[in-house]
């Protein structure tokens, strides 16, 4: 929801370290993250500031969840990725690792993928495989008439 | 002419010879005092000073720490000091940084440790157009030389609008880390200060 922008962060987890020289806090053990209706869950998140004030949050785990409501009623998206990272300048969730994003019934899978929280728009990179063949995007789009 | 006219010249010296050998007698046995030693009650100070106020300036005059206490005592055979309602402060460059005040605290000479108890509130002042940090919790042991803050117990702390509560930190001075050991909520606002 836009509105999550303006929200308190409420943040759980089993331990938690803030480096006040360094300006990053770490959160570590069954982490859980609120904002409005952003919700993260991971077992590591590292929270750092920026030399212009912009807080840069990755999250890493087996693996992390993040979901978020999304305006006008449409329902919810929900992400998943082995590392998420957030920007807060900018808005964007990139997920990487297994990364899949699901909204209503449309689904995108690849390694990486770029959640925009200001547009909810995403964009969705393959990879290669170890063994050298290409991991491609999966693209899962539901017809609009099916999506009531 | 009888005896005793021949004996007055004699008289004399020898009653003056009693007398001033019963004087040293008497001044040898009032000085010869046995000194005992009273225990002193261990339950009840020894030393009591109250309303205390101390200040340290550094080598440019300014303020360095300050305390205030409502009462400092020492009790026998120790060289701990008990104070009640001590107020701390630490101050840098002539400005506070820290101050931690609660109902009790015991300064351990031996461990170089000041151990807080009741109400214990660590107060980070605002710098630099910060904010103010402040954690508060039933006990507080700081070790003066790793200047090293510790406690096992449930603390709660703010941060401007933002707040949270953790069991058991450790707090590294010297490298500015708080470790919030275990069952860390928070919840953190946007701050403008």
């Amino acid at each position: 929801l836009q509105s999550d922008q303006n929200q308190p962060i409420s943040i759980e987890a089993d331990n938690g370290v803030v480096d006040q020289g360094k300006q990053v806090t770490v959160f570590s053990g069954n982490v859980v993250v609120k904002q409005g209706s952003i919700d993260i869950r991971a077992s590591k998140i590292e929270v750092s500031r920026t030399n212009d004030s912009n807080q840069i949050m990755t999250a890493t785990g087996s693996p992390v969840t993040f979901k978020q409501q999304l305006d006008g009623g449409k329902g919810w998206v929900n992400g998943q990725g082995q590392k998420v990272t957030y920007q807060s300048a900018s808005g964007l969730v990139t997920l990487s690792g297994g990364a899949k994003v699901q909204r209503g019934g449309d689904m995108v899978q690849g390694n990486n993928i770029t959640y925009n929280t200001k547009t909810e728009i995403y964009t969705a990179a393959g990879s290669k495989s170890a063994s050298g063949s290409d991991r491609r995007v999966t693209v899962i789009l539901q017809p609009s008439s099916t999506q009531k | 002419m009888n005896i005793s006219s021949r004996m007055m010249p004699l008289v004399f010296p020898m009653v003056l010879a009693v007398l001033m050998g019963g004087m040293t007698f008497w001044l040898n046995r009032a000085t010869d005092v046995n000194v005992e030693t009273t225990l002193l009650d261990l339950s009840q100070p020894q030393y009591v000073m109250k309303d205390i106020s101390g200040l340290r300036f550094d080598a440019q005059g300014l303020p360095v720490q300050t305390l205030v206490a409502k009462e400092a005592s020492m009790y026998p055979n120790s060289n701990d000091v008990l104070l009640q309602q001590p107020d701390g402060q630490v101050w840098q460059q002539g400005q506070p940084l820290y101050r931690v005040s609660s109902q009790e605290a015991r300064y351990a000479d031996q461990e170089e440790k000041i151990f807080f108890k009741q109400e214990v509130v660590l107060t980070k002042t605002a710098v630099d157009g910060g904010l103010e940090g402040k954690v508060s919790m039933p006990t507080l042991t700081v070790d003066i030389p790793t200047q090293m803050a510790h406690t096992d117990a449930e603390v709660q702390y703010e941060y401007g609008q933002s707040h949270g509560s953790a069991v058991g930190f450790n707090y590294d001075k010297k490298n500015d880390v708080l470790n919030l050991q275990s069952r860390v909520k928070a919840i953190i606002y946007d701050e403008q200060p």
